[in-house]
């Protein structure tokens, strides 16, 4: 058996694999909160029913609706995240913060956890700049930002 | 006394595979836009890991950011990705060394690629949409070279591959667990949010027909997500053999590579994991 051939080659290294497996399953079993390195690997698993009402970003610089098409997935979320985290305002964080880590890291500066407050300005005028490398182009405007809202069942098709 | 040559043997061959895999790796995302230069760092999100808080007391990734914090992303890319090369450098130096310098350096080395990686992942994942889940791979890796002795390194690369074959079945588990695999409408539902605004603002490609058609036939993309949660359960067999590594292996790179096309999610940095299906550790007499 595996751990008993590696306790009789190293002890040490016998308890940091043990340790790291129970560290492993306890998050597993624990739920909610994880520890770097332990995960739970649970992505897509919890029960999903379409939604009544969707939500969806629409971004338009300067004259040009961008469209996911033009990105990969993974570029179009650079796109549209900076607008959810702005508009959610820390509320997620600050959650966290006062729920959690205060509780339990006993700290009482906010400031690592907690994005600095930025008034509306100060986001769009970052925002622009950041599209504009991210679209390789300048841009000059956000001229429209607004989230589609979609009803009922075929709001997808 | 000269330290034992060891860039042929086991240690050193999985070293050469991960350095060509990372470097892949890092191509790939720099075509991707994925560097962290590239991501310009502004708004963070905590998410909820004991780990991650310690860190940020650190406040590290308050240094990235802003966009006054470009050459601090350039220089965070360039720890990172030059880390591995760092490592095998050192440890190459290790391996003409005398024994007990060689062994200082193989470690410093080690050490060095460990924090590096940890730092830089604790950070990106803070800024980026990507889940800190797909770069254990990356966090993982540097505790093999820990293990200096051939030996130890092949135990912890068992050891590794122990973890992987949790990391994918257990993903499976959850599934059930959690219900989803008893939702006829579990990936429907999924695929809408998922691709929501492309089948709104661009919805007249093959590709969102395609995914819209599948949105509609709730039995056939039920199909797909039963495939994928069988794929996973599947790699509870390597906990009980080796026999089908390679075939578990292939399986993972075709869930992958579906993962990105359907759901266009990319899980590719877990590659480096996958790689302890596709080199069997050296067999190690039962004794010590």
């Amino acid at each position: 058996m595996y751990l008993q051939r590696l306790y009789r080659h190293h002890k040490g290294w016998f308890a940091f694999v043990v340790l790291f497996a129970l560290g492993q399953l306890f998050i597993c079993v624990r739920r909610g909160i994880v520890c770097t390195p332990f995960y739970q690997y649970g992505m897509y698993s919890a029960v999903e029913v379409p939604h009544q009402v969707y939500h969806v970003p629409s971004v338009t610089a300067d004259t040009t609706t961008l469209s996911p098409a033009d990105f990969s997935a993974a570029r179009w979320d650079m796109v549209v995240e900076p607008l959810h985290r702005f508009e959610e305002a820390n509320q997620w964080n600050r959650q966290i913060w006062s729920a959690n880590i205060q509780r339990l890291l006993g700290v009482r500066d906010s400031v690592p956890y907690l994005n600095a407050a930025l008034s509306s300005d100060q986001f769009f005028n970052w925002y622009k700049n950041y599209l504009s490398v991210i679209l390789h182009r300048q841009v000059h405007q956000i001229s429209s930002i607004k989230d589609l809202e979609l009803v009922g069942e075929d709001s997808a098709q | 006394m000269m330290a034992r040559r060891e860039s042929s043997g086991f240690k050193g061959r999985v070293t050469h595979v991960y350095l060509l895999l990372f470097y892949a790796l890092a191509v790939y995302r720099w075509f991707g836009g994925l560097w962290m230069y590239q991501l310009q760092p502004f708004l963070f999100k905590t998410r909820q890991d004991i780990f991650t808080w310690v860190f940020m007391q650190t406040r590290i990734h308050l240094w990235l950011v802003g966009p006054s914090a470009f050459w601090h992303w350039v220089l965070f890319d360039a720890l990172f990705y030059s880390a591995p090369l760092v490592y095998y450098l050192l440890a190459r130096r290790a391996e003409y060394g005398v024994a007990g310098s060689a062994q200082r350096w193989a470690i410093v080395g080690a050490i060095y690629l460990l924090v590096v990686q940890w730092t830089y992942i604790q950070c990106y994942t803070l800024f980026g949409v990507p889940s800190i889940e797909g770069f254990v791979g990356y966090m993982l890796f540097p505790i093999l070279f820990l293990g200096l002795k051939e030996s130890t390194f092949t135990y912890l690369w068992e050891a590794l591959r122990y973890f992987f074959l949790f990391f994918f079945a257990s993903a499976g588990c959850w599934k059930i667990v959690q219900g989803g695999v008893f939702n006829l409408h579990q990936m429907s539902a999924i695929l809408r949010n998922q691709h929501l605004d492309l089948l709104t603002i661009h919805a007249g490609g093959t590709y969102e027909h395609f995914i819209g058609w599948l949105i509609i036939h709730p039995v056939i993309s039920y199909g797909l997500y039963l495939c994928g949660t069988l794929a996973e359960l599947s790699f509870l067999v390597g906990f009980f053999t080796r026999k089908w590594d390679r075939v578990l292996g292939l399986t993972f790179i075709v869930f992958l590579v579906l993962d990105k096309f359907l759901m266009g999610i990319d899980y590719m940095d877990s590659l480096l994991l996958g790689l302890t299906l596709f080199i069997p550790g050296r067999r190690l007499r039962k004794g010590p």
